[in-house]
């Protein structure tokens, strides 16, 4: 019996006159990937950014294990164990990428936010940890303004980790990554599912049928497939949608 | 050679200076120094909360005042005020009304926030120019001195050279303060949600209360150096609340850099001395002022601190 540790029911988000979620439910499974597809403008990241915290739902609950967090801020489901990467890299110019994921680790805050970063060697043992993950740790000392493209992408990806979360949104981890970069965020997306819950917003098709144990479609706001990725496949609605457009 | 190595470097400097001042000048000059050290100890204050809380605050002007005119009522009229008690709780009284003031304010931001912080210091200004309180718009004298009093021994604080020696000692402890924090993680913090605040949300931080943190320190120290001069001069007015301290606090973070801790101090140091000095020339000192802030924000739009980093070479990159 999978343990189900997030839940959205029912949610929808409007921006004025146009609704861009619309009464989506979803569950997430500890140790299952759940990955969410669908066109551009369907409303992937808006449902993301509820899931976050940072958007507020216009209607709808959502529940992370047995708690409604549905007004809870960001900050507050971050502290509770939501991670959550970004579709466009959100490094902290001016840090170097060790300095970056060292603030992940210090949540909890208390004394250790009055010592200096590069003194905290638990911070440090951490993040050194986070960015070995996404074999990031030659960079280390690098600012991160001038750290490439696919590299912002893994020092997203080991800051998150920084946080040790149980839950991980993950907003198109392989958006713009070379080939070998894609392979070693998959292997690393394969390595974290094991004990924890995965939801992943992803353009490439193979990827997605490749890792997901469930997949979400959604069109206009609305999901109009759920189900294992064989179902997807048979499922006609997804595939008029957005299958139907790759070609496969 | 990194900007954080010519701030230490530029500290360092600045308290073998003020150790020095009392030997090498006396009566006016030692005033003179008080009053800048002082200034020096607001602007720092300030410097914290523009910099790296990125919080451009017009209102810190009324933190001085307020700890002034608390330092003004708590004094006894026929005997020196013991220093230390009053300074605490003028501090303390400070910090509090500081708290209610950002906790309303931190939630507005950018334009909003400086017009928040302008509408609280020019009601702060006007409480006590228009109320009664504390002398109306004539303000109120300050009998003596406070004197340090400590278990078996009272120190007088009456001569110009102890005066001073105390003066830079509580700033020096206030600026070590805003040192140690600009460099630890919560320093860092603040930076980094200034930069990206919603990288540090979804960290799990709160913008707003790392802010207010900052803001009620920050009001606390400015507190601390508006106790001073009221100590100093042995009076209070309205006046120094007023938008114009304020504004002229914030010339002074800016020209000296707001992202460095001595550069505040630097820029206290500097306006002080030119406007002195101008004064003395001509009775148009206010253009020579003029030209120099505009010279100045021309050459070195990060401040002088961080214009003179620049001819120090950088072995690698360093972090802002």
């Amino acid at each position: 019996m999978p343990r189900q540790v997030l839940q959205a029911s029912e949610l929808s988000k409007s921006f004025g006159g146009l609704v861009a979620v619309d009464r989506v439910n979803l569950e997430l499974n500890h140790a299952e990937v759940h990955a969410v597809i669908g066109p551009n403008g369907a409303g992937k990241t808006t449902l993301l950014s509820m899931l976050a915290g940072e958007l507020s739902p216009t209607a709808g609950r959502i529940r992370l294990e047995q708690q409604d967090v549905t007004h809870a801020g960001s900050a507050e489901r971050a502290r509770s164990g939501i991670g959550r990467t970004f579709q466009r890299s959100a490094v902290i110019p001016g840090f170097s990428t060790l300095d970056m994921v060292r603030l992940a680790t210090l949540n909890r805050g208390g004394l250790q936010l009055l010592q200096p970063l590069a003194n905290n060697k638990a911070a440090t043992a951490s993040a050194q940890r986070a960015l070995a993950r996404v074999d990031l740790n030659d960079r280390a000392d690098s600012v991160t303004d001038v750290l490439s493209h696919g590299e912002k992408r893994r020092l997203e990806i080991a800051a998150v980790l920084a946080l040790d979360p149980k839950i991980l949104l993950l907003d198109e981890p392989l958006a713009g990554l070379g080939p070998d970069e894609s392979r070693q965020v998959v292997a690393l997306i394969e390595d974290l599912r094991r004990d924890r819950a995965i939801l992943l917003i992803e353009h490439d098709v193979d990827v997605v049928f490749a890792l997901a144990d469930r997949i979400t479609v959604l069109d206009n706001g609305r999901v109009i497939a759920c189900g294992t990725p064989s179902d997807i496949r048979a499922s006609t609605a997804a595939r008029d949608a957005y299958l139907g457009l790759e070609p496969a | 050679m990194s900007k954080d190595h010519i701030d230490a470097g530029l500290l360092v400097a600045l308290a073998v200076l003020a150790l020095l001042v009392p030997y090498i000048w006396s009566g006016y000059e030692i005033k003179l120094a008080t009053t800048i050290t002082i200034q020096a100890g607001l602007a720092v204050a300030l410097g914290f909360v523009v910099g790296p809380a990125g919080l451009i605050s017009i209102g810190h002007a009324a933190f001085f005042g307020l700890a002034a005119y608390l330092f003004a009522m708590l004094a006894p009229a026929s005997e020196p005020a013991n220093l230390l008690n009053t300074l605490l709780l003028a501090v303390c009284g400070t910090a509090v009304c500081a708290a209610v003031v950002g906790a309303i304010s931190i939630r507005s931001r950018g334009l909003y926030f400086i017009l928040m912080t302008l509408a609280f210091g020019q009601l702060g200004y006007h409480f006590f120019h228009d109320t009664g309180i504390g002398g109306s718009a004539d303000g109120t004298y300050i009998y003596f001195r406070p004197e340090v009093r400590l278990p078996g021994l009272d120190i007088s604080l009456d001569g110009a050279a102890p005066f001073y020696q105390f003066v830079s000692l509580v700033v020096f402890a206030a600026v070590a303060l805003v040192w140690w924090l600009r460099r630890s993680a919560f320093g860092s913090l603040l930076v980094a949600a200034r930069d990206n605040e919603m990288r540090i949300r979804a960290f799990g931080y709160s913008p707003y209360a790392l802010r207010l943190v900052a803001f009620v320190i920050s009001a606390a120290i400015a507190g601390a150096m508006g106790y001073l001069s009221a100590a100093q001069h042995g009076f209070v007015a309205p006046e120094m609340l007023a938008w114009h301290n304020s504004a002229t606090a914030l010339v002074m973070v800016l020209i000296g850099g707001k992202d460095t801790t001595s550069g505040p101090a630097i820029g206290a140091i500097l306006l002080l001395l030119a406007e002195e000095l101008l004064q003395r020339a001509t009775e148009h000192w206010l253009v020579g002022i003029g030209l120099i802030i505009v010279v100045i924000v021309i050459a070195a739009p990060q401040g002088i601190v961080p214009y003179l980093a620049r001819f120090f070479p950088t072995r690698r990159a360093q972090h802002a």
